[in-house]
């Protein structure tokens, strides 16, 4: 066990600095140096560059900037905020994405979880294809229609909700972004959760507490639950993408102050600076999901925990 | 221990219920057991899913749309004629049952500008162009570029899934940790990275998606390949003296080419999703063509005064993307529903 | 006495010498597959290797094969050296001499081709100069030869019953005319009236085209039926061999005596008496590695260590030489 969570941890990292290493060959190359646009003499652009450091060769500006990284300086912006810390921006922003964020995955998890229970018990019933039915669509419809479809009903026609997200009634003007970003982990949770439990509830282990007296009730909750919810650890480092992706696109619309309109703003500014480094928090935060995941499953399966790896 | 007997038994019994057999025919084994091809089963096993069906006809019809519509209307879709601005849709015939009147809050956009007698059917936009054809190529283009970039990810996936499962080995491992760094790189940053390393354009679009894609379809293939592998038709072959090359084209790739399409299939409403998604922020297909997701874009901004300009192209986006879901999982339940869990 | 190896009257087509197939499942352990197995088969004859499973006897064929590297031991083909490093020419020596059907009749199959091409895929590799019509009409003849008619060429696999296929197996291995065929357990997943016929057929091809089999079963009525020659395996040793006649007749070792009880008698007062003998390897602690070959006579030997042989010489005084 214990070396399944070494090597899981080594690839980790290895694909981590990978990626930083991409990530810092692009930003070489990128134009748009922070002095461009000033007119300054070759003797203040060379002062300038020492400052900076960019005047060393390239391996070692890359192990500086792997240090950097790993004390949480990113560097400046360029354009966006001109010398501002892009740790003190990304810091200030943070918690609003995390907010809107976690707001959504509890969403998606309850009524995912719902609906794929009730898809599953009933599955006989009209309700198994109504869910199904539900499900594909929350799938197929992007969440920004979702964002822009809550936007316009309980914002502007019915005036329920804020339209815009505002920081002072950070709740209630949060709920419209985090329903909208919650579709489409309910649409994966109930599909996954109901397809788990259908097979769960088939099993011979089933018909046994069945057959020894429990209500149906307790069997669906204490036994089949359990055993279904394991699988679900699968598909959450897919959500985690996909709560990237409809994070950019919901905070965009909502005017939501946090990281994913930020990296909309820097990519069509061109602020590489910013770009880069959000890309990295993103990888991280893939990355970190996944070897969770991965020690989850070494914990769950018992084939890993023994042996101490799989095939 | 003895084995023949050193006795003989006689029975007696009634010649009558006997014939001698006739040794000049043939015994025969049961004659075959059925008729039907693989192919005409899974057609019909396809053809019960009443959802498929629907989404398969669907695609058709959006298809023909996005073929034949442009030549349904005198607008071009890139015309800009600004006089005719935001104009709501109007089609002749339906007006009368008071939709697609061209009346936006009971009033009439089009008596205010004085074209009593010309027609939109989808309306204009802020720059008078036609909406109905500017649908119509917008659909094209995600079609095109989704079907693309699946085309794309289903070569580069299979062989890379093929040379790797059939090869095994260190050449299997090598390229098995290439695979699992690759995909521990979240889609989203491949993508933005993409974005600004190249302008944007419908090249670097198809190439972002192909990035994306190529890594899903190249572990399912591996599985299959190592499946098959153990086969023991595939020894049998070996034992012939086949060699590797037509071991894998002529034994193994056509026993795992309808899961390939499968996989394929499913990934086309992922990569018109991921196009929309890069149009709606601005970083997909540039002016003056126009994508789904471009057409959504724009709309949006004046979505709370004209509803039409959002809803007409989210309407043909999410149309389309429930069908191929629908089609693509009828697919998959017909031709092995072993894949539920994949 | 120890068994003689080197050349008989005539060569053998196959020649066999102290065949070991071990493989390694981790670090630590080593399955012992086949040990140590030594045997002949004379052209146009049919060896029958009998054996539980696990006892090796897929294990040996493969290996023979060259779908298993043999971890020790030589094999010859027609005094050709096969075992030992491989390669292309070794390759295309062996699969055109040696073919094999194979056990499940579906799965040895390509699911996804039509008969006539499974049948031809010999010819695809051997003879590859042939026109469409010409590669039509030797598949239409071997597809007769083993009681399969021309309409069935264009069908597939799935549609044809186990003893069908079985046949397109047999088709498949034979048209490249190969001078051995290894049959591993061919009918052991086929109906007993099945594999009646399917057995008829193959004595009635060697005879036909003077094919040698090296036929691996599990049923020892069968092999008797079939074979010259019949070797008994037991946890991958050669625990005796001999002609069928000799076998039959004067079975030494216990585990072919206990193989033999098995068999039903079809005479029914015979069947009545028969009593089930049994061997247990473990519970006796027997051993093979210790024990070496005795010769007893004609072509019968067995596999003994010098106690047992003692034992069982005086309990059958006739076999002493």
């Amino acid at each position: 066990m214990i070396r399944y969570v070494v090597k899981r941890t080594i690839i980790s990292v290895v694909t981590l600095l990978t990626i930083i290493f991409i990530l810092f060959l692009i930003l070489q190359f990128m134009p748009g140096s922070p002095f461009n646009d000033e007119k300054l003499s070759v003797e203040q652009i060379r002062i300038l560059n020492e400052k900076y450091g960019l005047d060393k060769p390239v391996y070692i500006r890359f192990v500086d900037y792997v240090v950097n990284i790993c004390k949480g300086d990113f560097g400046d912006s360029y354009v966006i905020q001109k010398n501002m810390s892009i740790s003190q921006m990304l810091l200030s922003r943070f918690p609003v994405t995390i907010q809107i964020g976690l707001q959504a995955i509890l969403i998606g998890i309850f009524f995912g979880l719902f609906l794929g229970i009730l898809a599953a018990v009933w599955h006989d019933t009209f309700l198994d294809p109504l869910t199904s039915l539900l499900s594909m669509l929350g799938a197929s419809i992007p969440s920004y229609v979702f964002g822009l479809g809550l936007m316009y009903l309980f914002g502007y026609k019915w005036k329920l909700f804020p339209i815009l997200y505002s920081s002072t009634e950070q709740f209630s003007s949060g709920i419209l972004p985090s329903i909208a970003l919650s579709m489409l982990p309910i649409a994966n949770i109930a599909r996954f959760s109901r397809s788990e439990m259908v097979e769960v509830l088939q099993a011979d282990f089933i018909i046994l507490a069945q057959a020894k007296g429990l209500s149906k009730h307790k069997v669906i909750l204490k036994h089949a639950l359990r055993n279904a919810l394991i699988p679900i650890i699968t598909i959450i480092a897919p959500m985690i993408v996909g709560l990237m992706l409809g994070s950019t696109v919901i905070e965009s619309i909502y005017s939501i102050p946090g990281i994913g309109n930020l990296f909309v703003t820097a990519i069509q500014v061109n602020d590489y600076n910013v770009v880069i480094s959000i890309a990295f928090i993103y990888s991280f935060i893939y990355i970190g999901a996944m070897l969770i995941v991965d020690i989850l499953y070494g914990v769950i399966d018992p084939r890993i925990r023994v042996a101490g790896g799989t095939n | 221990m003895e084995y023949e007997s050193s006795q003989t038994i006689y029975y007696d019994f009634n010649k009558e219920a006997f014939l001698i057999a006739d040794k000049t025919k043939k015994v025969r084994d049961e004659k075959k057991i059925n008729d039907t091809s693989v192919f005409r089963e899974f057609v019909s096993k396809f053809t019960a899913n009443k959802g498929a069906l629907i989404g398969f006809f669907a695609i058709i019809l959006i298809c023909i749309f996005a073929l034949f519509a442009p030549f349904l209307t005198p607008y071009q879709y890139d015309q800009i004629q600004a006089a005719n601005q935001n104009l709501s849709p109007r089609i002749p015939g339906v007006e009368s049952l008071g939709i697609f009147n061209g009346k936006i809050m009971g009033i009439s956009q089009y008596e205010k500008t004085n074209l009593k007698n010309t027609y939109y059917f989808f309306g204009t936009d802020t720059l008078g162009r036609d909406l109905f054809a500017r649908t119509a190529m917008g659909t094209r283009i995600s079609l095109f570029v989704a079907a693309v970039a699946v085309m794309i990810d289903m070569f580069i996936g299979v062989t890379f899934g093929l040379v790797s499962g059939f090869f095994g080995g260190v050449m299997d491992l090598f390229m098995q940790r290439i695979i699992e760094i690759l995909s521990g790189i979240p889609s989203i940053v491949v993508v933005t990275l993409l974005m600004i390393v190249f302008k944007p354009g419908l090249v670097t679009i198809i190439l972002a998606l192909v990035f994306t894609n190529w890594i899903g379809m190249s572990k399912l293939v591996r599985a299959l390949v190592l499946k098959q592998k153990e086969q023991e038709y595939i020894l049998a072959a070996k034992t012939l003296g086949a060699s590797d090359f037509s071991l894998i084209f002529k034994e193994i790739l056509p026993n795992i080419f309808g899961s390939v399409i499968v996989m394929t299939m499913m990934s086309i409403p992922g990569a018109i999703f991921m196009e929309s998604f890069l149009s709606f922020l601005g970083l997909g297909i540039p002016e003056p063509m126009a994508s789904l997701g471009t057409l959504v874009s724009t709309g949006y901004k004046k979505m709370m005064i004209y509803p039409y300009m959002i809803a007409i192209p989210v309407t043909v986006f999410v149309i389309l993307m429930l069908s191929f879901n629908l089609v693509a999982d009828g697919l998959r339940d017909a031709l092995d529903p072993k894949m539920k869990n994949v | 006495m120890e068994k003689e190896n080197t050349a008989q009257d005539e060569m053998p087509l196959l020649n066999v010498i102290h065949l070991k197939q071990y493989f390694k499942v981790d670090k630590k352990n080593i399955i012992k597959a086949v040990n140590g197995i030594t045997f002949q088969i004379k052209e146009g004859e049919t060896y029958g290797l009998v054996g539980e499973s696990g006892s090796g006897k897929t294990t040996i064929g493969r290996s023979i094969i060259r779908i298993y590297e043999p971890s020790d031991g030589t094999v010859y083909l027609e005094g050709k050296k096969i075992s030992g490093k491989m390669d292309e020419e070794k390759r295309r020596f062996i699969s055109k001499r040696i073919q094999m059907i194979f056990q499940d009749p579906m799965a040895s199959l390509n699911p996804r081709k039509k008969v006539i091409d499974i049948i031809a895929q010999g010819l695809d590799i051997h003879e590859k100069g042939l026109s469409k019509e010409e590669r039509q009409k030797k598949v239409y003849r071997i597809m007769e030869l083993v009681g399969l008619s021309k309409e069935h060429a264009n069908r597939y696999p799935h549609e044809f019953s186990g003893g069908q296929r079985q046949r397109i197996g047999i088709a498949r291995a034979i048209i490249i005319n190969p001078k051995l065929i290894i049959a591993d357990e061919a009918i052991s997943s086929l109906d007993v009236s099945i594999q009646a016929q399917i057995v008829n057929l193959m004595k009635n091809l060697q005879k036909e085209l003077g094919t040698t089999y090296l036929f691996i079963a599990h049923d020892l009525a069968i092999v008797k039926y079939i074979s010259n020659h019949i070797g008994v395996l037991h946890l991958g040793y050669l625990v005796e061999s001999g002609t069928t006649e000799e076998i039959f007749r004067n079975p030494v070792h216990p585990y072919t005596k206990s193989l033999l009880s098995a068999i039903p008698h079809p005479n029914p007062k015979i069947e009545k008496t028969r009593k089930l003998l049994d061997y247990d390897f473990e519970a006796n602690q027997e051993t093979y590695e210790k024990a070496r070959e005795y010769h007893l006579e004609g072509e019968h030997y067995v596999l003994a260590t010098e106690e047992q042989f003692n034992r069982w010489s005086d309990e059958h005084p006739a076999f002493i030489y």
